[in-house]
Parts: structure tokens; sequence; C-alpha cells
């Protein structure tokens, strides 16, 4: 019997879109309800950030690098600062380490929620999930604006220190919440990890096969959820996680719900590092003190962290003068989404959706 | 299985809505008052999470970055400000301009003309904290729209001179123990 | 005593008797047809601008319950508690620009702003909405009621085609497919209630709830679950939307409605999940019966407390993908249907009906049909349950990574 001509159709998710995270265009080439091809295109939300920090100090770049993945912007910051720090040898204090700990891992916290959130959005859910940790996310934002002076954008990290010392009111209402973020997180588990729905979508959607994610660069809860064991936190411990005990999470299938239970893991994860850094605090200064021109020997320096999404390295050249000579970003997003097509193919249109989700992209860093 | 994953989430949702309802009754008369000053919610306490905004305003924290103001010393009753023009160099986005007047006041130059855009201040932060005398700070202003770009967003002295006498009138940012300026 | 019971059945029989009376004030002047022919235009009348007047506060009802859901208010700044909002929702829509694609098809495009809309109006008629108060007491009600609803397929299907334009198309054709399918059980499951009752009308379903002196929902709550989702997925409410998937193809077949006609689909939608919600509170929730209560204030207590169910489902569960819907509805919920409808057609033949004897058996025989399923399949739920391994951080490094 002679197979039925079938056309496949061009369809444009385009940048203007409820569930791509952002403006970020995708051209889907479908068989009925499969995909069979999909193209990304980027640059929407391009910026200059790379040359606009050839101009600026190396002081005066920390506000932007706020701007670049701008759910998390302390791990961004910290990547900059450890960079630098690390060019120009300076050590900060050891209340500072502490108190930068801390931060980045409420950051890595209240990342996960927010894509645990968003993913539920795509899956269909009406936004109550996502109302529930924009919820918890706003506790949080508390505790940056009463130390940084702002909520999202705080510019808190200095070269050598951080920029303020604590308030009197931040040790105990981070006490408080540290004790009811577990609640907090069960909370959200009991919501959906059982739910036949959920299980449903995303079990053996999206699969990525180990070798592959290491062939495209994948890095982050991606390679992780994946059956990868690395973490740049344990590979190369970078400023004081060498003191801390916490345990790296693995999934076993690396389908988007395997990403999902990862993501609440580390969510634990980050909370009991929190706890230990809230019990060995120490007193002291939170700065070395700042130079007005501040001139980093010359030479070059690549230091990477694991921010919430995968591996960020800033690379910086510099010329012995106030300015950066290169500065160039390596940014997780636009890394990991290159594994997009892979995971697509063959699977139908509601499962794009669900993958960008579990990718977890932010346009700010993949665009810069 | 057979549904039984639905139920539960499904109670998840259910506590939440019975405790809107019980929060609201909890805190009946409080919550209806008009023109109540309202903390915003513990960290442990359930109920609807909405904060009515014009008929409620939560304080904002003393160290919040809003638009630039400008201090005066409160015993020389003279702005701090010697125009050394350091905050005009630090900015990222160029956002002040600073003139500094020939001739000085009391044995001290002030600035003869000072110029603050609103429109591409990023609110960093960094003017404040170079600035060598402590001459500036950040108001904590929230509602900073205007009917038309450009020339209602860019103050000049005599503005953040009077900004600094409303939120700062002891001459020092930020205004700590004190705990919250209401905007 | 007395008089509290003479009042209360005043008010129970308040709108009967308003009709009543209107009627014999123009017998006086106006001839016997004139006199029928007008009380039965009254009646659409009263229908129709109850489903319209309805639409005013039903709306604001499911956004503030919504709200709710997601710790906060709904909308509360137009009209007391927000009540008005639908009022501001209507003048924004009418007064929108009405676009029209240029190379949409025009008379199917305009044509099927209406069409949706029709069928929901047409169901309301054959519900009792209190004791003595149905439009048109048909005796094959529920056949009406499954006659009419599946009209309104067409509808969507004729507004996706017309508006050419491939999200539009994709979304029709699951729409399509997804309410022929689930038709099926929706029918399956009532006829196990049908079996039970002996004829197709709904007054008579009502009036057999009372001699059984029990809703059916006790007696055949199988029936009553299956009947619920099928109903939830043939008005394309959560977890079934996908028509108007509004994550993935941004708002499906009406996408390229704006205005007016963008507010008939929105109509259709709420009336067609209050006319469900209705006819499941008829079958199985025992309709107007009720103590202290007029009638009619039970039969809306119970739909909107179905409809309030419907919102808490929407609230929570996320949407099913399209192979996986009509997998549900072919492979799960038409053969439990059929189960159903066989093993409720022995017992009924088996034990003596409006007794208590027999609704203790047919409540037994639910309960093993559901340990039955469960029994069967939980080994497999155990061995897919699914963990992550945790690796201690001092453990050492074996990986090396990229």
């Amino acid at each position: 019997m002679t197979e039925l001509k079938t056309d496949t159709i061009t369809v444009n998710m385009g940048p203007q879109h409820p569930s791509t995270h952002g403006v970020f265009r995708l051209i889907l080439t479908l068989d009925g309800e499969t995909v069979i091809d999909v193209e990304p295109v980027v640059g929407y939300l391009h910026r200059n950030h790379e040359k606009i920090g050839e101009l600026n100090n190396w002081i005066q770049n920390t506000p932007f690098t706020d701007r670049l993945d701008y759910i998390s912007p302390m791990s961004n910051e910290f990547a900059y600062v450890l960079a630098v720090e690390k060019l120009a040898e300076i050590e900060p204090p050891e209340r500072a380490r502490y108190i930068r700990i801390i931060m980045v891992e409420l950051n890595r916290i209240v990342n996960h929620m927010i894509v645990v959130g968003f993913l539920l959005n795509e899956l269909g859910c009406f936004f109550t999930p996502m109302f529930y940790c924009i919820r918890w996310r706003e506790l949080v934002m508390d505790l940056y604006e009463m130390t940084a002076g702002s909520r999202m954008m705080p510019n808190y990290f200095w070269i050598g220190g951080v920029a303020a010392d604590l308030p009197p009111r931040f040790l105990p209402e981070c006490k408080e919440l540290v004790a009811a973020l577990p609640g907090f997180i069960d909370e959200l588990e009991r919501l959906i990890t059982d739910s036949e729905i959920v299980q449903m979508r995303c079990k053996n959607v999206g699969v990525l096969p180990p070798d592959v994610a290491v062939a495209y660069g994948c890095t982050g809860p991606l390679l992780r959820a994946s059956g990868v064991p690395y973490d740049i936190r344990r590979a190369e411990p970078y400023s004081i996680y060498d003191r801390f005990d916490f345990d790296v999470v693995v999934g076993t299938v690396g389908d988007v719900y395997d990403r999902y239970l990862v993501r609440i893991e580390e969510m634990r994860q980050s909370v009991r590092i929190v706890e230990q850094a809230l019990r060995d605090l120490p007193e002291g200064e939170t700065a070395t003190p700042k130079k007005r021109k501040f001139m980093p020997p010359e030479g070059d320096v690549y230091h990477r962290i694991e921010a919430p999404k995968g591996e960020l390295g800033f690379y910086l050249v510099s010329d012995g003068s106030e300015q950066p000579y290169r500065y160039k970003i390596r940014a997780p997003s636009f890394v990991n989404l290159q594994a997009l097509p892979y995971m697509c193919k063959g699977y139908k249109i509601a499962d794009v959706v669900v993958n960008i989700g579990s990718i977890d992209i932010t346009m700010g860093e993949v665009d810069r | 299985m057979i549904g039984l994953g639905i139920l539960k989430g499904m109670s998840v949702t259910l506590r939440r809505f019975v405790d809107t309802y019980w929060g609201d009754l909890r805190q009946f008369p409080r919550r209806h008052a008009p023109g109540g000053v309202y903390e915003r919610m513990g960290i442990t306490e359930r109920g609807a999470f909405t904060i009515q905004y014009p008929e409620e305003r939560v304080p904002m924290f003393p160290r919040y970055r809003g638009p630039i103001m400008m201090l005066t010393d409160p015993e020389k009753d003279l702005t701090k400000c010697i125009a050394c023009g350091l905050c005009e160099r630090t900015c990222p986005t160029e956002s002040i301009k600073v003139t500094r007047a020939p001739e000085k006041i009391k044995e001290q130059n002030v600035p003869e003309s000072y110029e603050y855009d609103m429109n591409t201040c990023m609110f960093c932060g960094f003017c404040v904290q170079i600035c060598p005398t402590g001459a500036l700070g950040h108001s904590p202003i929230l509602e900073t729209g205007a009917y038309s770009k450009g020339d209602a967003l860019i103050l000049n002295l005599e503005q953040l001179l009077e900004m600094g006498h409303k939120y700062a009138p002891e001459g020092v940012w930020p205004v700590e123990e004190k705990e919250a300026v209401a905007s | 005593m007395e008089l509290v019971q003479r009042l209360l059945e005043f008010v129970d029989q308040i709108f009967v008797n308003l009709s009543f009376w209107a009627s014999t004030q123009l017998a006086n002047f106006l001839p016997e047809w004139a006199v029928t022919f007008l009380m039965m235009f009254a009646t659409v009348l009263v229908l129709v601008f109850f489903g319209l007047g309805s639409i005013i506060w039903i709306n604001v009802f499911e956004r503030k319950v919504i709200g709710r859901f997601q710790d906060r208010y709904g909308p509360n700044r137009f009209g007391p508690f927000g009540l008005l909002q639908c009022v501001a929702d209507m003048i924004k829509l009418l007064t929108k620009e009405d676009i029209t694609p240029t190379k949409a098809d025009r008379l199917i495009y305009n044509l099927a702003a209406v069409v949706p809309i029709i069928p929901t109006f047409l169901i309301l008629a054959v519900i009792p909405f209190g004791r003595g108060m149905v439009a048109a007491d048909l005796n094959v009600g529920f056949l009406y009621i499954v006659a009419v609803g599946s009209l309104g397929t067409i509808g969507i299907f004729m507004a996706s085609w017309g508006s050419r334009n491939k999200y539009a198309l994709i979304s029709g054709l699951r729409t399509v497919a997804q309410m022929i399918s689930y038709e099926i059980p929706m029918v399956l499951s009532v006829v196990g209630v049908l079996l039970l009752v002996g004829s197709l009308s709904m007054v008579s379903i009502v009036d057999a709830q009372a001699q059984w002196r029990l809703p059916f929902v006790v007696l055949q709550p199988l029936a009553f679950v299956i009947y619920f989702t099928a109903a939830v997925a043939e008005v394309n409410r959560a977890p079934f939307d996908l028509p108007e998937g509004e994550s993935e193809i941004v708002a499906g077949y009406h996408i390229e409605y704006s205005g007016i006609k963008f507010a008939m689909f929105l109509l259709a939608e709420y009336i067609n999940a209050f006319s469900v919600c209705a006819i499941a509170a008829t079958i199985f929730l025992g309709g107007w019966q009720g103590p202290i209560l007029p009638s009619w204030a039970w039969f809306f207590l119970k739909t909107y407390f179905l409809y309030v169910v419907l919102i808490w489902l929407r609230g929570t569960l996320p949407r099913v993908r399209i192979d996986q819907l009509l997998e549900f509805a072919w492979k799960t919920l038409v053969p439990l249907a059929l189960a159903n409808l066989m093993i409720t057609a022995l017992v009924a033949k088996l034990v003596p009906h409006n007794s208590l004897v027999g609704a203790v058996a047919f409540l037994a025989m639910n309960v093993v049909v559901i340990v039955g399923i469960a029994v069967v399949k939980y080994p497999r739920w155990r061995k897919e349950r699914r963990q992550v391994v945790l690796v201690p951080r001092s453990a050492s490094s074996e990986a090396s990574g990229p």
C-alpha cells in the first residue's frame, strides 16, 4: 500500500509568547503534532554587555553583571568578583566570605523555586505553584533589600568584600526563614511530585543521555539529572565551599521529571549550607579598604562558579589599566540551549514548551 | 496511583484556600481600616499575601536605594557637598553633572550647579558610596512617575536639597535605628 | 409552625405562582393560543436573561475563587467586593476594535462567533431549576441534552478553520478529537443511572431520587466520577483545556477574534460549564431536593458547589497532552463506563428497588470495583517510583567531568 504523502507545516513560536521565558523565537517544523525540526533564533535581547564592560572600570562593572541573569543576580556578581580577586590576588576577610556564601545559596533556592513554578506554568497549571513560589521569593527579597538596598539588582559584592555589614534585623529573620524553608519545599513537593498528570507529562520526555549532554557542553542541573555527578563546588572548590558539608544530587534517567527532582533536592542541600554558614559566621570587618583607582596587574584569568543554571565563567584580560581589555562571559543558559533540538525531535508540540522550561533559560544570559 | 496523587495536590490548594478566609477573619479590623500602615506578613503566617497598594503601604527599609538626595550639615547649615566631582566620574551611566562655584562659602567649596538625571540613573549607589563627605543619600521615594520624560525627571540642586531636608533632617544617611521611613 | 411552613412553601413556589398569575391575567383579553404562545415566549426570554445575567457575576466569581486558591484576592476594585468587574470587562470588550484578518473566510468566521452559544442556551431548557420549574418537560430529556450539546463542537471547528491561522487550525483539530471522544464515556456513565430510573426525562430522574431517598451519587459513585471527568473534558476546562492551551498555542481557536466576538466565546464557555454542573447536580446530587431552604436555592447551591470543584481542578492540575488525553478517554474511561454499566444492570436485576438493601449492594459493588483496580495497578506503580541519588561532597571525585 502506498504511503500517505503528508506535508509538513512550519510554525513560528515567535518572540512574543507566554511560555518562551522572554524574547526567544523558535521555528518549528511539524508533521501533524509531531515535531520534526526545531530551530531556535536568539538575539532579541542583545544589549552589548561585553562591549560596555570594556568601556567601564573594573569597579563599575558590578551593577552590569547583575543584569545578566536577573533571577539570580548575586551569583553573577559572585563570579565576576571572584575572577577579579583571582587576577589581582586579593583576599577578602572571613566574615565577608561567609556572608557571600549565605547570599549566593539563598539565591540558588530562589532560582530553583522560580524555575519549578514556571515549569508548572508551562505545563498548564494556571499560575498556582508560581504564586506560592513567588510568595516565598518575596521573603528572600526582603532580606536582600534589608542588606543591600535593592531587591533584584543588589550590587552588593565589592572587589575585596561586601558593600555593607548585615543589619541587626538580618540574623533573626534569616534563621527563621531557614527554619521554615524545608516546610515550604515539602509543600511544593506535595503539590507536584506525586500528581499523576505531572508524571504523565514529564516522565520520559526530553531524555538527554549522559554522553550527549557532555558532548554538548551542558552543565548544571541539566547534566546532573542525566547521571553525571559533576558539580564545580565539588570538583574545583572555590571560595570556602570546602568547609561545608553537602551532597551533590544526581538523577538517573535524564528526563524532565528527573530535572525537577534534582532541583527540589538541591534546594534542600542549599538550606543545609545556609544553616552551616549561619552557625559559623565569624565577627570581623566586611571589606578590605577600597582604593579609588583599581588597576590589577597584567594577565588573564578564567574563573567559573556553579551558578544555579550551570557553569558561569568569566574570562578577563587585563592590560594593567583601569578598564578590562577583554571581558567575556560564558553563559550557562546559552550553552545548555544547544541541547534543545536534540531533546525535542520526535515529540509533540506540548513537549517543546516543557523542554524549554526544564532547561531553565533566562534570555538576559543567553543574549547578554 | 489512580488519582491519589492528584487528591494530595488538591488538598494543598484547599488548605491555602481556607487559610485566606481564616487569615482575613483574624486580621479583620486592622486589615480593612482605611489608611492603615501594614507590616509585611511574617514568614510563617498563612493567609492572603496581597498588600492593597494605595491604602496600605509597607514602609521602606532604611537602606533602600531610591533617587538621590543631597544632605545638609545641620550645624553649619550648608550642604555637605564640596563639588569634588568623584560622583560624576564614578557613575556608570553618566547621570550626574557637577560644577564648582568660584568662591567658597564658610571656607568650603560648594557646587554651583548639580544636575541629576533620573532618566538614565540605574540606582546602583556608587555615587553614595564614593562620596568623601557623605553628602549624598538615597531617598525612599517609590513613586517617581511623571507626565513626560526629559525635563520633569532631571533634578537640580534645590530639589535635591529639599528631598534631603525631608527624608534625612539630621544630615546622615542611612537613617538606621529608627527602623523605617515611610515614603 | 404552620405559618412557617406556609411561608416556606410560598417562597418555594414563587416563580410558578408568578407565571400562573400572569397567564390568568392575559387570558382575560386574549384568546387561548395567544396566551400559550406568549407564555412560551416569556419562558424563553427568562431563560436567556438568566443565562446572560448570570454571566455578570459568574466571571467575577471564578476569578475571585481562583485568586483565593492562589493566596491572593481576586478583583476587588470595581464595585463592592469587585462585583461589577464584569460590567467593566464587557464595556472594554464592546469598545474594542473588531479586526478581521484579510485572508479569513468571512462567512464562516463571522458565523462561528455565534454558533457555540446557541446549544448552551438550548440545554438550559430541560433542566429542572426547582419544584415544578422546568421550561420543557421532554420525556427524552437526557437524549436531547446529549444531541444538542454536541453541536458546540462544530462551532469551534468553524472558528478555527475560518481564522486561517496555523495555531487556530491545530487547536481546532485537537478540539474536535477531544470533544467527540469524551461524549461516549459521558453518555455511558449516565446510562447506569437511567437503568435505575427507567425513563429519560430529567424530572423523573429527580423523582426517582426522592423514591430511593438517596442521591444517585451514593448508589453510583464510579459513574459520577466518570461523568464529571468526561464533562470537564467536554467543556474544555482544565486539566483538559488544550483547545485554548494558553501556554503553548496562545489562545487556540479564538486567537483571531477580538471585541464582542471574543466575548461570545467567553460567554459560551462559562454557561457551558454552568450547564454541565447543573446536569450533574440534577442527575447525581438530587436536583432541587433538600430540607428547609426553597428548592431553587438548593439547586443553585449544589450547582455552585460543583462549579467551585471545577475551579479547584483548574487551579491545581496541569494540562494533559493530546495523545494522552485521547488515550485516557478510549482506554480507561470507556472500558470503565462499560464495566460499570454491565455490573449495574446485573445488580439492578438482583436487588429490590427503592430499598436500603439495594443501596448498600450498589455501594458495595462500586467499592469492590475500585479496590480491585487499585490492587491490580499497585505493583507496577511501586516499581516505577523514581528517586534521586545523593553523592556526598567529600566522596572522592572520580568523575572529572568536561
